[in-house]
C-alpha cells in the first residue's frame, strides 16, 4: 500500500476555491439587468428537469426500478447525442441573455 | 478481471452530467461566441479604428485596446475563465473521489514482479523554471503537482479534462477515456511519409499520460516504445496503464533537453503538443537532443497547434494573448514565433529533410507539422 493518506489530503475542490486564485474582473461595465435574465432562465430550465425527473422517478418506482439503476445507466450513442443537443441549446440561451 | 486503469475514471451520472455541461460550454465560448468577437472586430471595431488613425491596425499591440473595451470581448473572457474554473472543478470532483481506488490499483500492479516495461523516476530531478512552477491551463497544482511520492492526482486531472473536450465533440464514451487512436494515425502517417521506415526504437517526447505511445505501440508491436515527460505522476500513470492494456512500455521521467539515452538510439522520436507547453528557451536544446538520440536517417516529427502569427488574423491574436496572459498559456507565443525550421538546421537536420506545414489529423482540426531527418 502506498503512503497516501486520504484524511490529509486537500481536496482539489478545496484548491479551486484557495483565495490565491482569486478571479479577475473582466466585464466593466456589469448589466445587472442581463445577468437577472440569465440567471432567471437558468433556474427556470433547472426547475423544469427537476419536475422532469421527479415523473421519472415515480413512474421508476411504480415500475420496481431501484435507485441505483440511474447510478449504472449506460446511455447510448443517441442518448448522448440528444443531451449534448440540449446543453448546446442552453449555453446559447444564457449566454445570449448576457450579449 | 480487474478494472482496467483509464476505466477506473468513471464519474457519476451527476458528474458526468456536469462534465457535459462544461463542455457544451467551453465548445460555444471557444467556438461561436469567439467566431462572433472575430467577426465584430472586422465589420465594426477595425472600420472605426481605420477611421480614427487613417490606417489598419497592423499588429496585435494596436488591436489589444481596441478590442479591450468591447462588451462581447469582456463577455468573452469572462466566460472562458469562468469555463476553466469549472472545468476543473467538475473535474477535481471526480478525481477527489477516486484517488483512493487509483492508489490502490496502482499499488496491486507495482507489487507484481511480472509487470510488462519499465519505469524510471529521477526523485533528484530538478524541473527546469518557469516550467516546473506553471500552471498550464489553470490546472490546480500544475503538472507536476503531488501531495506524496503516490499521488497520482495530477495525471487523472488531465486526463479527466482532455476527457471533457472529447465528450464535448461527440468522441467520447463514458467510461473510456484515454484513447490510444492518435497514436495509431500517427503510425500511419509516418509509414506513408517515410515508407522504408521499420522502427526498432521509438521516443515519445513529453508523452504526457501516454496515450499517444501506447498507440505507437499497439501499430508498431515489434518495435520497443519509450515515453519520457518531466511530470513523474503522469510517466507513472503511463506505465500503469500500459501493464493494464498488456503493452510494453519503456517510461522515463526526465527533460528532454537532458534525457540520458545514449547517442543513435532511435529510429524514430515524435511528440504531440509538447513544445507550446514547454518554455521556448528549451526549444533549441530538445532539437539538439533530439538529433543527438537518432541514429543517421532517423526521423524526427512533432504535431503542435497552428497558431503562428502570420497564420491567425489580428483579432485570433488578441484573443490568443489573452489565453497566454490570463488562461494558463503562458509559452504559446514563444512557440508560435519560433521558425522551427531555422531551430532544426541549427540543430543538425538535414536541410532535404526538414519540414513545416500544416495539415488536418483524423478528418479534424488543422495542426502544424514540423520535423526532419537525420
Ligand atoms: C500538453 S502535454 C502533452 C502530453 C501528450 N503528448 C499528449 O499529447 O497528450 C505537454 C507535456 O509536455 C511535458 N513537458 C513540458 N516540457 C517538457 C520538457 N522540457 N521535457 C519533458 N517533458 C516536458 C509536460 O509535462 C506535459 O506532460
Amino acid at each position: 500500500m502506498s503512503k497516501f493518506d486520504s484524511e490529509e489530503r486537500a481536496s482539489i475542490v478545496s484548491m479551486m476555491h484557495d483565495p490565491k486564485r482569486a478571479r479577475p474582473q473582466f466585464i466593466r461595465n456589469v448589466d445587472m439587468d442581463k445577468v437577472v435574465d440569465a440567471l432567471l432562465r437558468l433556474s427556470m430550465e433547472v426547475s423544469v428537469i427537476r419536475d422532469r425527473l421527479d415523473i421519472h422517478e415515480a413512474l421508476a418506482e411504480q415500475h420496481g426500478i431501484a435507485a441505483d439503476a440511474v447510478e449504472s445507466f449506460v446511455a447510448t450513442p443517441e442518448i448522448e447525442a440528444r443531451r449534448r443537443e440540449r446543453r448546446e441549446r442552453l449555453v446559447r440561451g444564457v449566454i445570449s441573455d448576457l450579449r | 478481471m480487474t478494472v482496467p486503469m483509464n476505466k477506473l475514471y468513471r464519474p457519476t451520472q451527476e458528474e458526468h452530467a456536469r462534465q457535459g455541461f462544461v463542455g457544451a460550454l467551453k465548445k460555444y465560448v471557444n467556438g461561436e461566441l469567439e467566431r462572433d468577437v472575430v467577426r465584430r472586430y472586422h465589420d465594426e471595431l477595425a472600420p472605426a479604428f481605420n477611421a480614427k488613425h487613417g490606417h489598419d491596425a497592423t499588429n496585435r499591440y494596436e488591436a489589444i485596446p481596441v478590442l479591450e473595451p468591447d462588451p462581447d470581448f469582456q463577455l468573452w473572457c469572462s466566460t472562458v475563465y469562468s469555463s476553466q474554473d469549472l472545468l476543473w472543478e467538475t473535474t477535481g470532483e471526480t478525481v477527489d473521489r477516486l484517488l483512493p481506488q487509483f492508489d490502490q490499483r496502482a499499488a496491486d500492479i507495482e507489487a507484481n514482479p511480472k509487470r510488462l516495461g519499465t519505469l524510471q523516476l529521477d526523485p533528484k530531478l530538478e524541473l527546469p523554471q518557469p516550467i516546473g512552477s506553471t500552471e498550464i491551463h489553470r490546472q490546480p497544482g500544475g503538472y507536476f503537482y503531488r501531495q506524496s511520492q503516490a499521488d497520482l492526482s495530477a495525471a487523472l486531472l488531465y486526463m479527466g479534462s482532455v476527457e471533457i473536450y472529447r465528450t464535448a465533440k461527440g468522441f467520447g464514451q463514458i467510461g473510456d477515456p484515454c484513447d490510444t487512436s492518435s497514436g495509431r494515425s500517427l503510425a500511419q502517417m509516418l509509414s506513408g511519409k517515410y515508407p522504408e521506415l521499420a522502427p526498432q526504437r521509438v521516443l515519445d517526447m513529453g508523452c504526457g499520460v501516454g496515450a499517444m505511445a501506447m498507440g505507437l505501440k499497439q501499430a508498431w508491436p515489434q518495435a520497443e516504445v519509450h515515453g519520457l515527460d518531466l511530470s513523474a505522476p503522469f510517466v507513472r500513470f503511463a506505465h500503469l496503464w500500459a501493464n493494464d492494456l498488456g503493452l510494453e512500455l519503456h517510461m522515463r521521467q526526465a527533460d528532454a533537453a537532458n534525457s540520458g539515452y545514449p547517442d543513435g538510439h532511435f529510429d524514430v522520436i515524435v511528440s504531440q503538443i509538447l513544445f507550446h507547453e514547454t518554455w521556448h528557451d528549451k526549444l533549441p536544446a530538445i532539437m539538439r537532443e533530439a538529433h543527438r538520440l537518432l541514429r543517421p536517417g532517423g526521423v524526427f516529427f512533432n504535431i503542435d497547434t497552428p497558431y503562428q502569427p502570420d497564420r491567425i488574423g489580428i483579432p485570433e491574436q488578441v484573443l490568443n494573448n489573452w489565453q497566454v496572459t490570463n488562461n494558463g498559456e503562458p509559452f504559446w507565443v514563444g512557440f508560435s514565433e519560433t521558425a522551427v525550421q531555422k531551430e532544426m538546421l541549427q540543430a543538425g537536420f538535414d536541410p532535404a529533410g526538414v519540414f513545416a506545414t500544416y495539415q488536418a489529423i483524423g478528418g479534424g482540426r488543422e495542426f502544424f507539422l514540423f520535423g526532419g531527418q537525420k
